[in-house]
């Protein structure tokens, strides 16, 4: 049970500083909103994740095909 | 895609009560999203302000950062009023909002319903969203204190105004990076391919998150609504834990069901598909065991031949 609860503190602590990070990346000085530099940028990570997550679905559904046992 | 098919009882219940959600979630459409928005244009037109006619009156991130720059805020103003009677229903109703009149959620859920469940994950069986959603939550209120402001681009609701608007006026706004990095998460990855199809919901919903605070504090009150059980009448068929679309609900080791108030939107599918009626929705105690039972183990798949 602490184990739990500290594996959520650390958790939403992550959470936590990896919004409030990727905000001050967001908001920098340096971005005009011009050169969509950062749309191509997160197109590749959106087409990468993408292509992880059919991966991901691909290798459970196989991994389904197989017979189970029941746990008893 | 259902013709042909045999459906049981407990499946006619569960698409009367998507029916019956569904006209809800028309209504807080129309009452609350933009292009209609009747409910805040109605309230800036009696209370005489100037603003535009959208879901922008539920977000507090706006009158934090009035609050801290000194402005202050008023409590007769569309922000105002919208706040206190989403955060009042919440702590009465349960997060009454999330469950009958969001129409952004209900988007992405009723979109994950047409595809078939062997595509969909179940990413709170990995991750435990509570946490996840609590700490973005977090970071929505400390940013503003901290001289940062967490962008519209990461908010679902803003995502949703834009394909509702470019849908039917062709004006799809300024998609940026942080847009379209949402846009596929609450589009696609959380909504399409999760079970349930309100992974946006569970994982990042600040406006959910502040819901779930109010209502885990309400429910403990015996003059609160709540999702009640009843576990002498449970026959474990385990129907609720399938249809939540939360993923709220859990079946422990010994077989009876486990509920969590700080992601269940009281939607109350589970109450609608439970055959037994050990799932109800009223005032009084809540019922559910308070010591967590370890979940049931998931069946260990064996090579063919073995």
């Amino acid at each position: 049970m602490k184990k739990k609860t500290v594996t959520g503190l650390v958790t939403g602590a992550s959470a936590t500083g990896i919004t409030l990070t990727s905000s001050l990346t967001s908001t920098g000085a340096a971005c005009t909103g011009v050169c969509g530099a950062c749309s191509l940028g997160c197109a590749s990570f959106a087409g990468l994740a993408a292509v992880g997550l059919f991966a991901f679905l691909g290798a459970r559904s196989k991994k389904k095909g197989k017979i189970t046992e029941s746990p008893q | 895609m259902w013709k042909g098919k045999k459906v049981s009882k407990i499946q006619k219940k569960s698409r009367m009560s998507l029916l019956k959600r569904f006209i809800w979630y028309v209504v807080g459409f129309a009452l609350f999203f933009a292009p209609f928005a009747l409910f805040n244009r109605g309230l800036a037109f009696l209370l005489d302000e100037k603003r535009s006619g959208d879901i922008h009156a539920t977000c507090f991130r706006m009158p934090l950062v009035d609050m801290l720059t000194g402005k202050g805020i008023v409590i007769l103003s569309v922000t105002g009023i919208s706040l206190i009677l989403l955060l009042v229903s919440a702590f009465l109703l349960g997060p009454f909002f999330c469950g009958k009149l969001c129409a952004a959620g209900a988007f992405t859920e009723y979109l994950s319903r047409l595809l078939p469940d062997k595509w969909k994950v179940d990413w709170s069986k990995y991750v435990n969203p509570v946490p996840l959603r609590y700490g973005f939550f977090a970071a929505f209120i400390i940013g503003p204190i901290i001289g940062l402001s967490l962008s519209c681009s990461y908010c679902g609701y803003s995502f949703f105004e834009k394909f509702t608007n470019g849908g039917i006026w062709g004006d799809f706004g300024v998609l940026g990076s942080t847009a379209i990095i949402t846009a596929f998460l609450w589009l696609v990855v959380f909504g399409l391919f999760t079970k349930g199809g309100r992974g946006y919901c569970n994982f990042m919903c600040p406006v959910g998150a502040a819901q779930n605070i109010v209502h885990a504090v309400g429910a403990k009150l015996p003059f609160t609504m709540k999702i009640k059980y009843d576990r002498k009448k449970c026959v474990s068929c385990n129907a609720c834990v399938k249809d939540c679309p939360m993923r709220a609900l859990t079946q422990g080791e010994d077989k009876k069901i486990q509920h969590s108030n700080h992601n269940c939107i009281t939607c109350q599918q589970c109450v609608a598909v439970c055959p037994t009626k050990s799932i109800t929705y009223g005032f009084g105690k809540g019922g559910w065991q308070q010591e967590e039972v370890k979940p049931v183990q998931e069946p260990k798949p064996v090579e063919k031949g073995a």
